[in-house]
């Protein structure tokens, strides 16, 4: 008689990585500030290979999370470089590389018309941050669990999160229909059946609803009050900063609301810090590459990045080679902690 | 009288989209522990989420709650201490340990046999589902409790301590809306009894009164009835009372045995990694027990299980639990199966019938969890060649493991192999209990010959009496004018 193989999908012990939410999110908020700020095609094609190649490498219990979002990536990088290229705009300027149909309307510019080597590093920059963007947000649903960013968001939002928590949950849904899909598939079945975007956001919310992780420990009086004045002070800070015509700080737009944001967790992470779960080896990961981002972001007009990261479209873009350096931190740490599983 | 912890419903109905009506017009007052009853998709379910105030988008809801006289939309998260519902549990609760343990009384944790450092994300499904209910009971100034199927994903040895823990929140003054099928442990525990059928209120009244109607009642109130004991006595059966009632009358097993049919393969030690050879036999089922408790055994119990069935059918691949894709409509889904299987067009509805009555048109993921459970069973059942059933009546009422067992005992088609934490469904459905500690096989035999290997055992047996039929006890004439 023929051994049984005792090697079943369901007694596989999956090795991969794991990592908790708060070092993920450091990373996406400086991530996220380089992403926005730069329309150099190089940096922001750097940034989403590098997720991409993170994602292969740290691989998880959430790997099929990937193939959506490779999927709603490109759709949406495509949706930007044709609107890119599309779109007439006259300041872009560069050789005129074809010539298109052109019509007008009057309250919405002009389409069509001369496509211009401006237009066409406009479009490559516009497609390569809607990828990167979507990318960053993929790899975060794939590394974390559902769980952990629900702990998260239970500390900074509180009771809040119930408003957002099935959007938390999204990574986790698709990747247990992925794998309800495969095993109904060997049974015969063919597949999950029904809209998989209806199936996943019920799976989402049913997981959102059964999450009974709900801190209960309440933070001190003292603590709230001062939790409660950083907030104000926050909030209040960027208002004038907003409005302020001669700002005394040279911070973007981006950068202040993402500082305020910081902030406002903070507060939240002060009153409730003890209850998310201990750090990991695994999270010097991120970590270790939002500290290298950040360093190569903030000290950009020391390395000489800062001419490279908001270019002239009419001409090809320069590589600031510090950042770019930087940006690489995340995809060679992941290969070197998913090849050590 | 109404206090504040009682809850009052008033011609309560419920329209869920998809599902429709499924509460119509239900009134009572609700108090202590209260015990909800019935059939699967006989609306339990759907009343706790009704009280805590959690429908899905879409419900309908008339009739009025009240709390403590006050008319409610849903509980305040003040008042109510959890929703302890057992089709959460695949889900894991992620978090510290320590963190998640906070408030929580040590001597429960010990209880549970919870380890107190770590991460819950690691922990099997019964000691989640022990942290569950332990979180939600250590809220002393929550004023209701809600649980659904709680001791359905705990281990049988943690489920008298729940049923414990539940009553002692109702003598601290919670009001604990409980629906449960493991009416063995549940009964004893409740103040007030509410039998829910076709969507309605069949009866309801104290427990003590109770004599269910839609589902069997548990064996030792069953007996206890069967012996024309006082009624006081058949919520919490006195074994000295039923072992004088019965007296030296020896309990008549025999009538039970079904001859099993010819040898379908010899496991061998090499194949089967036991340590002696087993003979699987056709129409026969077969239940592995671990004989330790603790979560590696539990393991290793599915393992073998797994192995056997490969044995039988001479597969070179372990066999995958069932996986019943939940986004199909259960009509395609039993259509499917007949094709995969070719089987006679109905035969997937006939195994389901006598459990659930699904409305073939809907997905199977709006269907309660009994009746997901009930069409597994019936996609299980009527798989040709021998089956592997785990855990085959994990949230199906009464009525339906009564049934399940006398379809694996009396009537089996196929070699079957069962593992299954339903006591009363492992002595009463297999024809034979193996008991594995690890790759030895402690004792092989027939149910009642193996009762001292067992790590757990059924409610009579528990009481002292070395039967696992009321049938066996008493005479069949006796029941049956008992029963009318």
């Amino acid at each position: 008689m023929s051994r049984p193989d005792a090697k079943a999908p369901d007694t596989r012990s999956t090795k991969a990585p794991r990592f908790t939410a708060l070092p993920w999110t450091i990373w996406l908020a400086v991530a996220t500030i380089v992403v926005l700020s730069t329309n150099n095609a190089l940096v922001l094609a750097a940034v989403a290979v590098g997720c991409w190649v993170s994602m292969i490498a740290l691989g998880g219990p959430r790997a099929a999370v990937s193939r959506p979002v490779a999927g709603a990536s490109f759709v949406l990088a495509a949706l930007w470089a044709l609107l890119g290229v599309g779109i007439h705009r006259d300041s872009l300027g560069g050789q005129v590389v074809w010539v298109l149909p052109d019509w007008s309307l009057e309250s919405s510019g002009e389409f069509g018309g001369a496509v211009t080597v401006g237009q066409l590093h406009f479009a490559a920059a516009r497609g390569w941050q809607s990828l990167a963007i979507v990318a960053m947000v993929g790899l975060l649903f794939q590394v974390v669990s559902a769980g952990g960013w629900l702990r998260l968001a239970d500390v900074v939002c509180g009771r809040a999160t119930a408003a957002f928590a099935p959007v938390l949950c999204l990574g986790d849904a698709w990747a247990e229909r992925q794998q309800e899909a495969a095993l109904t598939r060997r049974a015969g079945f063919g597949g999950s059946g029904g809209s998989a975007l209806a199936d996943v956001a019920d799976r989402a919310r049913a997981l959102a609803e059964a999450w009974d992780g709900r801190t209960r420990r309440r933070p001190s009086v003292v603590a709230a009050v001062a939790g409660l004045a950083l907030a104000l002070a926050a909030t209040l800070w960027w208002a004038i900063t907003a409005t302020d015509m001669e700002p005394r700080w040279t911070l973007s737009g981006i950068e202040r609301t993402l500082i305020v944001v910081g902030c406002l967790a903070v507060v939240g992470l002060t009153l409730r810090a003890r209850q998310l779960p201990r750090p990991r080896v695994d999270d010097l990961v991120p970590l270790v590459a939002a500290a290298a981002l950040a360093l190569a972001w903030f000290g950009r007009e020391h390395t000489g990045d800062a001419d490279a990261l908001v270019v002239d479209f009419a001409q090809m873009p320069p590589a600031p080679l510090v950042l770019l350096a930087a940006v690489a931190v995340l995809p060679v740490l992941s290969v070197a902690a998913g090849a050590r599983r | 009288m109404t206090d504040k912890t009682t809850i009052g419903l008033d011609r309560l109905s419920v329209w869920l989209p998809g599902s429709g009506t499924v509460l119509s017009s239900v009134s009572a007052d609700l108090h202590g522990v209260c015990l909800l009853s019935g059939r699967n998709g006989s609306g339990a379910s759907t009343l706790l989420r009704a009280v805590a105030g959690m429908l899905p988008p879409g419900a309908r809801v008339r009739g009025e709650i009240r709390l403590g006289g006050s008319p409610i939309t849903g509980l305040t998260a003040t008042e109510l201490a959890g929703v302890v519902d057992a089709s959460h549990l695949t889900t894991p609760l992620e978090g510290d340990l320590r963190a998640l343990l906070h408030g929580v009384d040590p001597a429960l944790v010990t209880a549970f046999d919870l380890p107190t450092t770590g991460e819950s994300a690691a922990l099997p499904q019964h000691q989640r589902a022990a942290l569950r209910l332990i979180r939600a009971c250590a809220r002393p100034r929550a004023r209701v409790l809600l649980l659904d199927q709680p001791l359905a994903g705990l281990a049988p040895e943690h489920r008298p301590t729940a049923a414990g823990l539940i009553r002692s929140l109702s003598d601290d003054g919670t009001t604990v809306l409980w629906a449960e099928h493991l009416l063995e442990h549940a009964l004893s525990g409740a103040d007030q009894v509410v039998e829910l059928a076709a969507a309605t209120v069949l009866w309801s009244g104290p427990a003590q009164e109770w004599r269910p109607r839609t589902v069997p009642a548990p064996p030792a109130a069953a007996l206890a009835r069967a012996l024309g004991l006082p009624r006081s006595t058949w919520c919490h059966p006195d074994p000295e009372l039923i072992r004088e009632a019965l007296g030296d009358a020896p309990a008549r097993h025999g009538r039970r045995h079904r001859a099993t049919g010819d040898l379908l393969a010899t496991a061998t030690p090499d194949v089967s990694r036991l340590d002696r050879p087993l003979e699987l036999r056709a129409r026969e089922c077969v239940g592995v027990v671990a004989a330790g408790t603790t979560q590696p055994a539990r393991a290793r119990e599915v393992e073998v299980a797994r192995r056997l069935v490969a044995i039988a059918k001479g597969a070179r691949t372990l066999p995958d639990p069932l996986t019943v894709p939940r986004a199909l409509t259960v009509g395609q889904v039993a259509t499917r199966w007949e094709r995969i299987h070719r089987l006679p067009s109905g035969a997937v509805l006939d195994a389901l019938g006598p459990l659930a009555r699904p409305d073939l048109r809907r997905a199977v993921h709006q269907h309660s969890t009994g009746e997901q459970q009930a069409l597994a069973w019936a996609l299980s059942s009527t798989r040709p060649g021998p089956r592997l059933y785990l855990d085959p009546t994990e949230g199906i009422d009464p009525f339906g493991r009564r049934h399940i067992a006398h379809c694996l005992h009396d009537e089996p088609l196929a070699s079957s192999i069962l593992v299954t934490a339903d006591l009363e469904l492992l002595v009463r459905a297999c024809h034979r209990l193996l008991v594995v500690d690890d790759d030895s096989v402690v004792a092989d035999g027939a149910p009642l010959a193996v009762l001292d290997r067992l790590p757990h055992l059924p409610q009579l047996t528990t009481l002292g009496i070395r039967a696992v039929h009321v049938e066996d006890l008493v005479p069949a004439a006796t029941l049956r004018a008992v029963r009318r």
